[in-house]
């Protein structure tokens, strides 16, 4: 083990600043709107750190990673095309504008003032299966990190992840967005340093600018060249680009931020300042990967080659600043997750399957139940279920069961009078489909104990399937409201505000 | 074209890391005063 007291020290310290930050929250909300999206008090720079720090987790570091080592600099291809498209969303306001100025908590709400209650449910019902699915991996990828870095045994790995999601549970359960908030911008820092440092460590020890000489050598051109590598190519950039568009605009940790924040005008800003750092979001941890890659060997570990690397090169104290710093991706990107899906599940399965409205404390005690149950499947799931293939692949498969539909019905009414419910329902089933029957085959063939590729992975390539889906989303909404226009108009056409 | 990517993402990196640098110093000393003021605006708030 080479972590000292000087490491051990800074990682117990940010630990216990980020809870005892976390806890200010605690008392100061007392509306729904408070606890859900900070009373939509957020301003520029705090809205780039909340954003960033929800968005950058231990779980995008540990799949960056695992793409930078198994196809080197080819990976950069993700972050370009994520950062571009935060940067054209913040650039044209696209979605963003309109939506924000709804005063919403969620996106799926406004399925439900454009089309009808079925829809939002649908939605949800979809998004909640998306989001939950990911968050499963979350701490299971979190672990192989740590145990790799860290180099703590298994059951003593499994107990810390446990105290820090209930710490976690603790501070977001009672001080809701503000808590998160507040704790994001902490774990903004120690992420930023930690990891721009990081960056400066690995290309150091791979003789600085040798290191691109040294990809070239090992990995060829599918190394450098993200068209002739297998993995992505034209076929992934088309349906990378759908879902990082998808992903700005549908995702609810992203929405809620939206939402949060003090004017409809600020998102633009924070959107284009935050697709800068998106790019070191997706960059370092694939050069730390490819680093580890150059180091082990590229036939090593991919997944937990990338910690271990960090671990044997990192000096002594920095090593305890760079564990803190994973631990605060980790967190914030739980806390923010766990707020974001507890919010869906009751403001848009409970509130409207209730069929009437509750009040602001009883709204707070069933966000604050739905947390405590997010928190407890997250701890089952990753323990049960095994990642056939890279994370990154999973939380694509799984995500596109929420956007291929959602994207249609989300752009469709906002931007086109002719969208109708059945338009609605037809994108949502005909774009969740494939992904939703991929990733149940998937499950099942997990609990016969199974290993093997199902029926419809067989059938389409991953990026194929991908496309298809969202193709069939738009399908759907088209034909569904050619065939069966709505007679009545929506509550948001008849007020104007759909504009 | 292998040296094109190479170059390519050599400027990619170089631009991703002096922007993530710049924003986070940037976001990381302003920031700090916008928390006052959020914590200031609840407090009034539950008073």
């Amino acid at each position: 083990m080479r972590l000292t007291w000087i490491d051990w020290s800074s990682i117990a310290l940010y630990v216990i600043a980020a809870i005892g930050i976390g806890l200010i929250g605690r008392g100061r909300v007392s509306k729904v709107a408070d606890f859900l999206v900070a009373g939509r008090h957020i301003r520029y720079h705090l809205g780039v750190a909340t954003l960033v720090a929800t968005e950058l987790g231990l779980i995008t570091m540990m799949y960056f990673g695992e793409q930078g080592f198994r196809f080197g600099l080819s990976a950069f291809i993700i972050g370009i095309i994520w950062a571009a498209a935060y940067y054209v969303i913040g650039r044209t306001g696209f979605v963003i504008d309109r939506i924000r100025k709804l005063e919403l908590f969620t996106i799926t709400e406004y399925f439900q003032l454009r089309y009808s209650r079925g829809v939002r449910v649908l939605g949800a019902v979809l998004l909640t299966i998306s989001g939950i699915l990911s968050l499963g991996v979350f701490l299971k990828l979190g672990a192989v990190f740590i145990v790799h870095f860290v180099n703590i045994p298994e059951t003593l790995l499994h107990i810390t992840m446990s105290v820090l999601v209930v710490a976690v549970l603790v501070y977001t359960v009672l001080g809701g967005m503000l808590s998160v908030v507040l704790t994001d911008y902490v774990q903004f820092v120690i992420l930023a340093v930690s990891m721009a440092a990081t960056t400066i460590f690995v290309l150091m020890q791979q003789g600085g600018l040798d290191f691109f000489a040294r990809v070239t050598a090992t990995y060829g051109a599918q190394g450098l060249d993200p068209f002739v590598q297998p993995e992505y190519g034209w076929s992934f950039v088309f349906y990378w680009s759908i879902f990082a568009i998808s992903g700005c605009i549908l995702w609810q940790p992203v929405a809620q931020r939206v939402f949060a924040t003090h004017s409809p005008e600020l998102n633009r800003s924070i959107f284009k300042t935050t697709s800068v750092m998106f790019l070191g979001r997706a960059f370092f941890p694939i050069v730390w990967g490819i680093g580890a890659a150059l180091y082990f060997g590229v036939s090593s570990d991919a997944t937990g080659g990338m910690p271990k690397f960090l671990a044997e090169i990192l000096p002594v104290g920095m090593l305890g600043i760079v564990a803190a710093g994973m631990f605060a991706a980790m967190m914030s990107t739980d806390s923010g997750y766990i707020l974001a899906w507890s919010s869906i599940i009751v403001n848009d399965l409970v509130i409207p399957l209730r069929n009437r409205t509750l009040s602001d404390s009883q709204r707070i005690l069933w966000t604050r139940t739905a947390i405590l149950v997010i928190g407890a499947f997250m701890l089952v799931f990753g323990i049960w279920y095994e990642l056939k293939e890279t994370a990154f692949r999973y939380l694509l498969d799984v995500t596109t069961v929420y956007y291929a539909g959602g994207l249609a019905v989300l752009v469709a009414g906002l931007y086109w009078k002719r969208a109708s419910t059945t338009g609605a329902y037809t994108a949502f089933i005909l774009g969740a489909l494939l992904p939703l029957t991929f990733v149940i085959e998937d499950m099942i063939l997990q609990a016969r104990g199974s290993t093997s590729g199902g029926y419809i992975a067989q059938l389409f390539l991953p990026n194929v399937r991908g496309t298809l889906s969202f193709v069939l989303g738009f399908v759907g909404m088209g034909i569904g409201s050619f065939v069966s226009p709505d007679t009545q108009q929506s509550t948001l056409q008849q007020t104007g505000e759909n504009r | 074209m292998m040296e094109f990517w190479e170059l390519a993402w050599m400027f990619a990196l170089a631009l991703g890391f002096l922007g993530f640098c710049f924003i986070s110093y940037k976001v990381a000393v302003r920031g700090f005063s916008e928390i006052r003021s959020l914590l200031d605006q609840f407090k009034r708030q539950s008073r």
